[in-house]
């Protein structure tokens, strides 16, 4: 069969798998081969790298001898590890709480806006352009909880305050959390404006025709066109959040004690506060594996709901 | 198949390019070995542009140098040590052969594998005997030195003369009455509060700071951090000694309300504070003047300086500065260039003529941009020759009123060098102490410090020390 081909072609040496498929899908390789060659680079190989080292004791970023799963044991046995996971839960969970449909909601209000659609598309994509260390100290000057702090201030003049804000341990996860959703839902609010503008409005004016209000327009036509993308981007938040880790460091150092310190915080300060690399790379690779765990939930459950 | 000869070209050149820049590369190397050639890069270099005066006293040192020294070839080089940057810049070689770093940093900087072993030229230029015995103490790791200190510091308090007028507390001559003990210290706070409305005291309270500056008060209180029994390293601060610092500390902020609302404060917060007028005295250490002045704009007529306050233990005061340190792979040769130049920045033991004309025009430049100009100097020295030189060039430019601006130096302090093992750890278990006892009136304060004791040796000195 093989020889037939390549009689037919008049080509010697030919490989017809190979050939086929890559000349079938060259295009496609070419375009993602830069990306690849990025992800090999940038991803795998310190991932890779980070496994590697985080079996070794380590001196600086060289290995030193072989210790088997002594840094997990290190790591996971820290007085800290467990408060500092039971954090990033929490900012996970407030972060789906209070901005995980915050952006759908706002995607929603600027679908529907006649006028100023630039302005109300600008002011909302605004804050990811504004570098996220000075996002952070800037929300920090804004929740200092004396009575010259900004918002105290503010909410002097209607009687009531001053807050502690970032200083109240109960508190300082779900502002550290405001201010990343107002930092980051630019990007999400444009990606579900998208979505939303890629809805036929025949199907609109088809439920109306039957009878759909408002609400049961957003029920049948609009959530579940959407429900895919919010899924997505849901599970690229719960991932992102918890490895949330500037916001802490550069708005209360983790404070107030340990109240704000994120597992990825933990990390930083194995790596660069006691150049411990064998055991950050070991906590990183704990985190590595927990992000595996949401991602096959995540998998699991999109795909039970596949129609067979 | 044009196209792919011209691709085969283009490849075979640019292989032919890096292999001859390779080749080069190696040959100059050696070649420089061969002559004797010595190329030394030194970091922390300032920028020209916005340095120009201070650069061009080094470029005169350079040239000194070249003159004096022909086989050495200083590089300048603007890195300077971070926390955040350092280890990735040494482990991708983008350290320079010459760098300083804070007292603080050194041990684990070594212990990382990323200095060099310098005790045998540290001996043979007379460092081991020039250098105060309590700084020695500091540097020295398992009998061995691998930096070079130059600029030492105590650290002391501050005053904010205005806020102790404002609140009486002035002498005749016009001079902050100090506080010389930590009762002391707390009635003058309580005084402050009252007349002013301002916070009396402030400590930083996060990150490494915290417990980096809660040291020298924690050692005046008696409080003992860790012994070696045994050859075992044991935390022993779960003390009474402990808990009446923490106990001194919670009654600042919920007996007395003396201390800023803020308690997540860095030492830049804290000179804000201080700048504005929020903050009537704290702790303070190495450039502070220079911090406060340049970046917040604070007049020095409205600073003033002490000792820090005794306590049961007697007046503590822990010992920081900066030390220069020589890369790893740096050969005997870069070694003793690195000394020379040390000598020739006039960071040595003497200063040369040439270089006393240099510090004279440096102390010219501060002064001009209004910075402090007073004898209030902690020398890493016990009696060497720069000490007077230096003192004789500065007595002519002192801009500041010696009736106000004290010495943060005393022979009453017991001057303490860091813990030995661990102490960057045990500064970030004590900021969350001090954290937890400022945010919650009732705390179970020896609970807390039990708890914070067990952790620190399970967590810390089982793990690393033992």
């Amino acid at each position: 069969m093989k020889t037939d081909i390549a009689t037919q072609k008049g080509i010697k040496n030919y490989n017809p798998i190979i050939s086929e498929k890559v000349k079938r899908n060259i295009t496609g390789w070419l375009l993602m081969l830069p990306g690849c060659i990025c992800f090999i680079i940038f991803v795998i190989q310190p991932i890779l790298t980070c496994a590697y080292m985080s079996f070794f004791e380590t001196k600086g970023f060289e290995t030193v001898q072989f210790i088997g799963l002594q840094n997990y044991k290190d790591v996971i046995t820290d007085s800290l590890f467990l408060k500092s996971m039971l954090n990033s839960a929490k900012y996970t969970f407030w972060s789906v709480v209070l901005g995980g449909f915050t952006p759908l909601i706002i995607a929603t209000m600027l679908n529907e806006v006649v006028r100023g659609k630039s302005f109300f598309r600008f002011a909302t994509y605004f804050p990811c352009i504004i570098p996220g260390i000075v996002t952070s100290i800037m929300w920090e000057i804004l929740l200092q909880p004396d009575a010259n702090g900004f918002l105290n201030m503010l909410f002097s003049k209607i009687g009531i305050g001053p807050f502690q804000w970032l200083q109240n341990p109960a508190m300082t996860i779900p502002l550290i959390v405001i201010t990343m959703t107002w930092a980051g839902m630019g990007t999400t609010t444009m990606i579900y404006l998208s979505t939303l503008q890629s809805i036929d409005h025949s199907l609109y004016e088809a439920a109306e025709i039957d009878g759909a209000g408002f609400f049961s327009k957003i029920r049948y036509v609009t959530f579940p066109h959407v429900s895919g993308m919010l899924k997505m981007l849901l599970l690229l938040q719960i991932m992102g959040v918890f490895k949330v880790f500037q916001e802490p460091l550069a708005m209360t150092g983790g404070g107030p004690n340990n109240a704000s310190t994120s597992i990825m915080l933990t990390a930083y300060n194995y790596a660069f506060s006691y150049m411990q690399i064998g055991r950050s790379t070991a906590l990183g690779i704990v985190i590595a594996i927990v992000l595996c765990g949401f991602s096959i939930i995540y998998f699991k459950i999109t795909a039970e709901k596949k129609p067979r | 198949m044009k196209k792919n000869r011209l691709f085969k070209g283009i490849a075979l050149a640019a292989a032919v390019a890096l292999c001859a820049g390779l080749a080069g590369g190696c040959s100059t190397k050696e070649n420089m070995e061969e002559s004797g050639q010595v190329s030394l890069k030194v970091g922390d270099w300032l920028n020209k542009s916005e340095w120009p005066k201070e650069y061009a006293l080094d470029e005169e040192r350079v040239n000194e140098m070249r003159e004096k020294y022909p086989n050495i070839t200083i590089i300048p080089y603007e890195w300077g040590y971070s926390t955040d940057s350092f280890l990735p810049s040494a482990a991708s070689g983008q350290i320079p052969d010459l760098y300083t770093v804070p007292f603080t940093e050194m041990p684990k900087i070594v212990k990382a594998g990323y200095a060099a072993d310098l005790t045998e030229k540290f001996k043979e230029y007379g460092y081991d005997t020039a250098i105060k015995d309590s700084v020695l103490n500091s540097i020295e790791i398992d009998g061995k030195y691998y930096a070079i200190p130059f600029d030492g510091y105590i650290i002391g308090m501050i005053f904010n003369v205005e806020l102790f007028k404002e609140a009486g507390l002035i002498d005749e001559k016009g001079r902050p009455i100090y506080p010389t003990n930590y009762d002391e210290l707390r009635d003058t706070a309580v005084k402050i509060k009252e007349k002013t409305g301002k916070a009396g005291f402030s400590f930083p309270t996060v990150d490494a700071e915290g417990g980096w500056m809660l040291m020298s008060m924690a050692w005046s209180f008696g409080v003992d951090f860790m012994e070696q029994i045994d050859g075992k390293w044991t935390a022993t601060f779960d003390s009474p000694e402990m808990v009446n610092l923490m106990q001194y500390i919670s009654d600042l902020k919920w007996k007395y309300d003396v201390l800023p609302e803020n308690i997540l404060l860095s030492i830049d917060d804290e000179y804000q504070l201080f700048a504005t007028n929020q903050v009537a005295c704290m702790f303070a250490a190495g450039d502070w003047a220079d911090n406060i002045i340049r970046t917040y704009g604070m007049s020095k007529d409205n600073i003033s300086n002490a000792p820090v306050p005794a306590g049961a233990a007697g007046a503590c005061t822990q010992i920081g500065g900066k030390l220069y340190v020589i890369a790893p792979n740096a050969t005997e040769e870069q070694i003793d260039a690195a000394f020379k130049w040390i000598s020739m920045k006039g960071r040595g033991m003497e200063l040369s003529d040439s270089e006393l004309e240099r510090t004279e025009k440096d102390i010219k430049i501060n002064q001009e941009n209004g910075l402090v100009i007073s004898n209030d100097e902690f020398s890493v020295f016990k009696d060497a020759k720069c000490i007077e030189q230096k003192k004789k060039i500065k007595e002519k430019y002192i801009n500041v009123n010696p009736e106000i601006w004290n010495t943060m130096y005393s022979d009453k302090l017991i001057l303490k060098s860091e813990e030995p093992v661990c102490a960057q750890e045990l500064y970030r278990v004590l900021s969350p102490m001090i954290q937890e006892v400022l945010i919650s009136k009732d705390v179970d304060i020896p609970a807390m410090i039990k708890k914070a004791n067990d952790n620190f040796q399970k967590d810390f000195l089982d793990k690393n020390a033992n």
